[in-house]
């Protein structure tokens, strides 16, 4: 195609359409410009219509011509040129659309799980409603508590014994206190805070699983006969 | 061989594959522009008629951009048998839907343009030859040239460009048998003329 298509240019130019049909040209061009509308369908179609149209006269002519200088001219404002880097809108698009599904989802897994008893979103809280005040005693019981959960007794002794006798967490302090250093096997010591546990009345929640740790430490030392770190 | 667009520049500067595979790829419309600059006067020959000041061109221009843009971004280049007989037809729709609209929303006659040319093939002929004695018989007293021009061009509204490629014609003798072919039946049918030829 490329080989054919090359065999018919350059197009007709208008002067040399309307020089056709009104018959000025020479013999030779003319010619020429018979060869050239027999294979472009573009030429042969303009001069078939200017043809139907009433042919070359001269003032179809400077009508053609003025049409056409209307027709290029600022021809090349028409075109937007392509954006060059980010398409910013479309990344705000996307951004927004992200946003919106991550928010959906959120709210939709909150409402799925509010529904079961005792849960909130919000960590360390026991406020269904999900409030985010957070005692400092019971923050710092917390950071002490992953310690413990990850078997880092020895840090979790320290910290738990740096903590405050808060009333909201010092059952909990107490029990985790005594089971970090029985798991340290420094039973000597574990026997203090679990024996505050086990005799003080006010104290029920951990009471009865503290009984059965402080008989541990007992055992121990029974058997070591002394303080075995 | 596959078909393709070819929209070779005068200068040679532009590859029909590349400029529309091109387009297609980057939707840069500066391609476009280049399209019609390459095709101006091909655009005006064909579009002349049928707008008469240059508020009409400007807004076939316009429309012409847009349905390029269009049209270029979504073509199957190998569809297509003839880049520049598709792209004729495409102005040419071009041209008459700008046309219609002008007239619609204006509300005003064009003068020759809208008289002429509000139907895409106004010269065409109201009845087909065998459908009447009469004109059958006018046909016949045609010479050979002269009926097959009438016929191809007014029954069969086939282009000149195929009546020379299907019978060997020169492009100057179909105007020339389809002229003498309609002052000899304006002659023959006289008054029933116009009845038969809108032209």
């Amino acid at each position: 195609m490329e080989n054919q298509s090359t065999l018919i240019y350059p197009h007709l130019d208008l002067e040399t359409m309307f020089d056709f049909l009104e018959g000025k040209l020479s013999p030779g061009r003319t010619a020429e410009v018979e060869a050239h509308v027999l294979e472009c369908a573009a030429c042969a179609t303009a001069l078939e219509e200017m043809d139907r149209a009433g042919g070359g006269t001269p003032e179809n002519r400077q009508q053609a011509q003025e049409f056409k200088a209307v027709f290029t001219a600022d021809l090349d404002k028409m075109a937007r040129p392509p954006k060059a880097g980010w398409n910013w809108n479309r990344v705000i698009q996307v951004a927004a659309i992200a946003l919106l599904v991550l928010n959906l989802g959120w709210a939709g897994f909150n409402l799925s799980r509010s529904l079961s008893p005792g849960f909130s979103p919000y960590p360390y809280s026991n406020d269904r409603a999900g409030s985010n005040n957070i005692s400092e005693a019971e923050s710092d019981l917390q950071t002490a508590l992953f310690a413990y959960r990850d078997h880092h007794y020895g840090a979790a002794a320290t910290q738990l014994q740096a903590l405050p006798d808060d009333p909201a967490t010092i059952e909990r302090k107490l029990f985790y206190l005594g089971n970090a250093l029985l798991a340290l096997n420094r039973n000597a010591e574990a026997v203090v805070p679990l024996r505050k546990l086990v005799d003080n009345p006010d104290y029920e929640l951990y009471a009865q699983s503290a009984q059965h740790y402080l008989g541990i430490a007992y055992l121990r030392l029974s058997q070591t006969d002394g303080p075995g770190e | 061989m596959t078909r393709i667009l070819n929209f070779r520049g005068r200068s040679g500067k532009l590859s029909g594959t590349a400029l529309i595979q091109k387009y297609q790829q980057t939707g840069d419309q500066r391609l476009v522009v280049a399209l019609m600059e390459e095709f101006s006067s091909q655009i005006t020959g064909i579009a002349f008629k049928y707008f008469k000041d240059h508020d009409d061109i400007l807004d076939f221009r316009n429309d012409l951009f847009v349905k390029l843009v269009e049209t270029l971004r979504e073509v199957d280049t190998t569809q297509i048998r003839s880049a520049e007989r598709w792209l004729c037809r495409l102005i040419r729709n071009a041209a008459l839907d700008c046309l219609r609209k002008r007239n619609t929303y204006r509300g005003h006659t064009l003068g020759y343009a809208t008289e002429r040319e509000a139907n895409p093939r106004v010269d065409r002929v109201n009845l087909k030859p065998l459908d009447n004695p009469l004109l059958h018989r006018a046909l016949q007293e045609l010479n050979a040239g002269e009926r097959i021009c009438i016929e191809k061009i007014f029954f069969e509204e086939m282009s000149y460009q195929d009546i020379m490629q299907e019978h060997g014609f020169t492009f100057n003798q179909v105007r020339g048998y389809r002229d003498r072919a309609i002052r000899r039946l304006r002659t023959l049918l006289k008054d029933d003329f116009a009845e038969y030829f809108s032209l």
